[in-house]
């Protein structure tokens, strides 16, 4: 035991006063050597002793291959960090245009170093920085990429003189994006995050542009909506006429900014005639036929000064049907007169509600005798006729006062309307018609109305003095 | 409002369910029109649980049974609910439809 020791200790290296190995290699065959000096090691350790070197020379070798593994993703990554800051540091000048595209290709140029950079939407250059001369050529081989890999994001192609590179933002679909630099200068690997950085940035830019665009488009075509909307409620913003012996009430207030309720009024030497509608339907389609009812009301009422009602409908019923046929739409309508002198009245009803007649203080409703204009043509309507004395009088609503929910979705419904006209008919029209636009309100407790609320109230006041 | 239907061989069926109203038109319009063909040309919409229909669902109603007419079809109403029952005969639309009962005549 004590000559093995001592043995050992002779031949130790940092006994030795050997060399300091300089890499993990010599220090194994520093190791190597000082296994087959000692006298007393038996061969098959020397040789265990080269196996075990073997294996740690492999453990070394994939930790370096780990390292640089990890360098490159280092570099690659505070690369990638160092192009997303350049970019985020671009002035835009509002994000929202073609000057900021144009920005961003030169300073495209310039971080990528090239000599071209294109911007192709489809098959055409949109824009382009740098050598303005290169540009047709740059061109082609950026389509013949394009062409050859549609699939890819990034193509490298001309001796890696060029990458192509797609947007992937779903909004700019079709777009490309060739950088180019001479032959001798060709892109690395390490200029790719660059690109894709830079890409990124465009791609964002793009779809800012093209959101920016919908929303112009959209906004201009509310403002027209608007316009139109307005021009079609002007049909029927007409008061009353005025009448010695009628005391007249009408209002309509749309729930949206057009709407498809109406009223119209038509004075002849005797009689005041009338018509209370809604097209089925909302917004600005219902609108535009509204107005064309109105109109059509109005030449009928001028054309049928013998007072036939059911001739004026009927002629009523050509002028709209194929119009409210195409559209696949109809209206509610009831339309009339009513005399000056004895407060007669004669009118027709086409499924239109709510339409109240108040006589000796009970409201009872008048009821339609045919279907709604537009739907089935040729019908002969009934006719209605009554006479307003004393206290009695006409309310013709809309069906968004009666169907006005509140709160709890209840509806204000047919029987409350008819009891609030009953309770309210000896008031003069205005009235009338102020409680029950109060009433419904109310009811509503600020539930929005769904529909377009629209009332007309007719009285007779008796004779003219 | 729920909309489901029942495609059989010698019937389809469509439920309503909830209130039918403007802003349920362009879902019963992409989903039920359809359903109305020259080789299928009579339809069958359950009424029985539609709480409300205003205007705009009526005028689709009536577009629908003009398509199922145009076909030489017609749509039948089952089983009105009393919302949708009066606003049928308020508005004179009740005499354009077949109108049946399951009461008497199962679905």
């Amino acid at each position: 035991m004590t000559s093995s020791r001592q043995a050992s200790q002779v031949n130790h290296p940092e006994r030795t006063d050997a060399a300091r190995p300089l890499s993990a290699d010599a220090a194994i065959e520093l190791l190597l050597t000082a296994a087959s000096c000692d006298r007393l090691s038996p061969p098959r350790s020397t040789v265990a002793a080269h196996r075990a070197a073997a294996v740690v020379r492999g453990a070394i070798r994939d930790l370096e291959s780990l390292q640089a593994a990890l360098t490159e993703a280092l570099v690659a990554s505070q690369d990638r960090l160092l192009a997303m800051k350049t970019i985020a540091k671009v002035d835009f000048q509002g994000v929202a245009s073609d000057e900021a595209i144009g920005l961003l290709l030169g300073r495209a140029l310039a971080l990528t170093d090239a000599s071209a950079v294109l911007l192709l939407q489809a098959d055409t250059v949109v824009d382009a920085a740098g050598d303005a001369s290169a540009v047709e050529v740059c061109a082609e081989v950026a389509r013949q990429a394009i062409a050859q890999g549609p699939g890819e994001l990034l193509r490298t192609v001309a001796g890696d003189s060029a990458i192509v590179g797609s947007l992937d933002v779903d909004i700019t679909t079709g777009w490309h994006v060739a950088y180019f630099r001479p032959t001798d200068r060709p892109f690395v690997t390490t200029d790719i995050p660059l690109v894709e950085a830079i890409n990124s940035a465009l791609g964002v830019l793009l779809a800012f542009n093209e959101t920016h665009r919908r929303e112009q488009v959209a906004a201009t075509v509310a403002r027209e909506h608007e316009l139109a909307s307005v021009l079609a409620q002007s049909v029927i913003t007409d008061a009353p006429p005025t009448s010695a012996t009628l005391d007249i009430f009408a209002r309509t207030e749309p729930a949206s900014l057009a709407g498809g309720d109406f009223y119209v009024f038509g004075q002849t030497n005797e009689a005041i005639w009338f018509a209370v509608g809604d097209v089925a339907g909302k917004g600005l389609p219902a609108a535009i036929l509204m107005t064309r009812a109105v109109t059509t009301c109005r030449a009928t009422f001028l054309s049928h000064r013998g007072r036939s009602v059911i001739d004026a409908y009927a002629q009523l019923e050509d002028e709209l049907f194929d119009h409210l046929d195409d559209a696949g739409l109809f209206v509610t309508l009831v339309m009339g007169f009513v005399c000056e002198g004895s407060g007669t009245v004669s009118l027709v009803n086409a499924g239109h509600s709510p339409v109240v007649h108040v006589h000796d203080g009970i409201a009872s409703a008048v009821p339609a005798s045919l279907p709604p204009t537009g739907i089935v043509r040729h019908r002969v309507p009934a006719l209605s006729t009554f006479t307003l004395r004393g206290d009695d009088c006409l309310v013709m609503g809309s069906d968004g006062l009666v169907e006005q929910a509140d709160p709890a979705e209840a509806m204000f419904g047919y029987d409350r309307f008819d009891a609030l006209c009953q309770r309210t008919h000896a008031l003069p029209a205005s009235r009338i018609g102020d409680s029950v636009f109060d009433a419904v309100a109310e009811f509503a407790a600020g539930t929005p109305a769904s529909d377009d609320s629209t009332l007309v109230v007719v009285k007779h006041r008796g004779t003219a003095s | 409002m729920i909309i489901r239907t029942e495609l059989e061989p010698s019937r389809r069926i469509v439920h309503l369910v909830g209130r039918f109203d403007a802003h349920e038109a362009k879902a019963f319009r992409g989903v039920v029109h359809p359903l109305v063909t020259a080789e299928a040309n009579v339809l069958h919409v359950d009424l029985a649980q539609v709480a409300f229909v205003d205007s705009t669902a009526l005028s689709e109603l009536v577009r629908l049974q003009k398509a199922a007419r145009a076909v030489d079809g017609e749509v039948v109403l089952v089983d009105l609910s009393d919302p949708v029952r009066v606003i049928l005969e308020i508005t004179e639309l009740a005499p354009l439809f077949t109108i049946e009962h399951t009461s008497t005549e199962a679905l």
